[in-house]
């Protein structure tokens, strides 16, 4: 649902099947030079993301950020955005509210990547 | 002294190719800029293109096709052509999913790119990209894309090896048959042949391939059963046994292809063009096609006309 909203406001997302490994998303955040990393957390998922930010890091992907989505509670919360993360959304936000937020960080990781050439 | 691109380019360095082929796609100045300064080391390597219709089995395919050239010990990058919505240019990539065992290979290269309106139309853009793989000098370069829009149809000029897929009893034969695309094709699969007898499929295909324009190309026909790994082992033979013929001529791509892809872009610039220039004369031709003066046809030829004795 998210991303069909984030397609009709004119981004291109890749999903993935569930349960990658760290190594994986940030191999995959190379190989397909993305903006913005989404995560959905189930259960106690999203207590990783912090060890995806440092992995994220080192393969230096510094302008990619991180948003976590799910049932976070808040001192999770508070320790993913310490860490971090850009944002976290919880049950019930609204699509508009997700669609703006990527956008805004996505242009951001576009105008902070570094320039190869 | 070689551009540290270049230099990362040629090391397969994961980011370096993200990153360029980002610029590559995008079309522009950077783009330019990037295709100059890698043009130099550019390697000879064989494209392989898969379309056929939607849900016929392309990714699954390509999936199977990565592990058998793996066992073989040849190096895969892929770049999977998703379409994108009219509407807004978003997409949503979903072939890269069906291929997630390969994601820890380091011999495996995978890129979800989306269909819509890159600079200068989708094959220029994928051409672009396809010299950047070239750079890293991947053993196998292969593309998937739907064959359905004729810009996806365009790519397929951009192959060396083109495989058309086809599910049979859903009408895709009978599609495949009707839309001409046989005729570009250098082999043929019919995947899917656990669902079905595909005893009048195969037979069906066969005899199409009497009916096109130059029946003296032998076009092999692969039956496949991608989610069981079936029949992958002989298309990747038939695969590595054209690419290996047309290696041997020394030069993969086919001239004639290279120029319909010229005389493509000329005329995508030529239509921009002539579009948006202040003409007085194209201005004139259409006052008269608006009052009835002329038709279209007539004022095509006397705009071509007019035009040939310009370049006397
Ligand atoms: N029974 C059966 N199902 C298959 C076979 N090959 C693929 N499928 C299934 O067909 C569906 C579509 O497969 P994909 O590989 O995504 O097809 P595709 O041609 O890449 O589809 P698009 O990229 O959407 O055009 C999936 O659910 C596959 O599991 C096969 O040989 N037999
Ligand atoms: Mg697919």
């Amino acid at each position: 649902m998210v991303a069909a909203a984030l397609r009709d406001a004119g981004m291109e997302v890749i999903y993935t099947p569930p349960w990658q490994d760290i190594a994986a998303v940030v191999r995959l955040a190379q190989d397909e030079d993305v903006d913005v990393i989404g995560i959905s957390s189930l259960a106690t998922d999203h207590l990783l993301v912090p060890k995806l930010m440092n992995a994220v890091r080192q393969a230096g992907l510094q302008h990619v950020s991180i948003i976590v989505g799910g049932i976070v509670p808040e001192q999770d919360e508070k320790e993913l955005l310490a860490a971090g993360v850009s944002h976290v959304f919880h049950p019930g936000s609204s699509m508009q509210d997700i669609v703006l937020k990527v956008s805004e960080l996505a242009r951001a990781a576009r105008t902070q990547a570094p320039n190869i050439l | 002294m070689q551009h540290r691109i270049v230099t990362a380019l040629r090391a397969c360095d994961r980011g370096t190719l993200g990153r360029t082929i980002s610029i590559a796609e995008n079309g522009g100045e950077q783009a330019s800029q990037l295709l100059q300064l890698i043009k130099p080391f550019i390697c000879e390597s064989c494209v392989t293109g898969l379309t056929g219709p939607p849900g016929s089995g392309k990714s699954t395919l390509l999936d199977g096709l990565i592990a058998e050239f793996r066992r073989r010990g040849l190096s895969v990058a892929v770049i999977a052509i998703d379409p994108s919505s009219p509407f807004s240019g978003g997409a949503v990539l979903g072939d890269r999913c069906r291929m997630s065992r390969h994601q820890s290979d380091d011999k495996v290269y995978i890129r979800s790119l989306s269909a819509r309106g890159s600079v200068g139309g989708l094959s220029l853009g994928i051409a672009r990209v396809i010299d950047v793989l070239k750079v890293s000098n991947f053993d196998m370069i292969l593309l998937e894309t739907v064959g359905t829009g004729q810009a996806e149809v365009d790519v397929m000029d951009l192959v060396d090896i083109c495989v058309v897929v086809c599910a049979p009893n859903t009408g895709d034969e009978v599609q495949a048959i009707k839309s001409g695309i046989l005729e570009i094709a250098d082999i043929l699969v019919v995947n899917k042949t656990d669902l079905s007898d595909t005893n009048g499929t195969l037979p069906q295909l066969k005899m199409a391939q009497h009916l096109r324009r130059n029946p003296t190309r032998q076009v092999p026909v692969v039956p496949t059963i991608a989610t069981e790994d079936k029949g992958i082992e002989k298309l990747a033979d038939e695969i590595l046994k054209r690419s290996q013929s047309a290696g041997n001529t020394g030069q993969y791509e086919d001239h004639a292809k290279i120029r319909r892809r010229l005389a493509r872009g000329i005329a995508r610039a030529l239509e921009e063009r002539l579009f948006n220039q202040d003409n007085e004369m194209l201005d004139q031709l259409c006052t008269s096609i608006q009052r009835h003066k002329l038709n279209v046809d007539e004022a095509i030829r006397i705009w071509l006309d007019k035009d040939a004795s310009r370049q006397q």
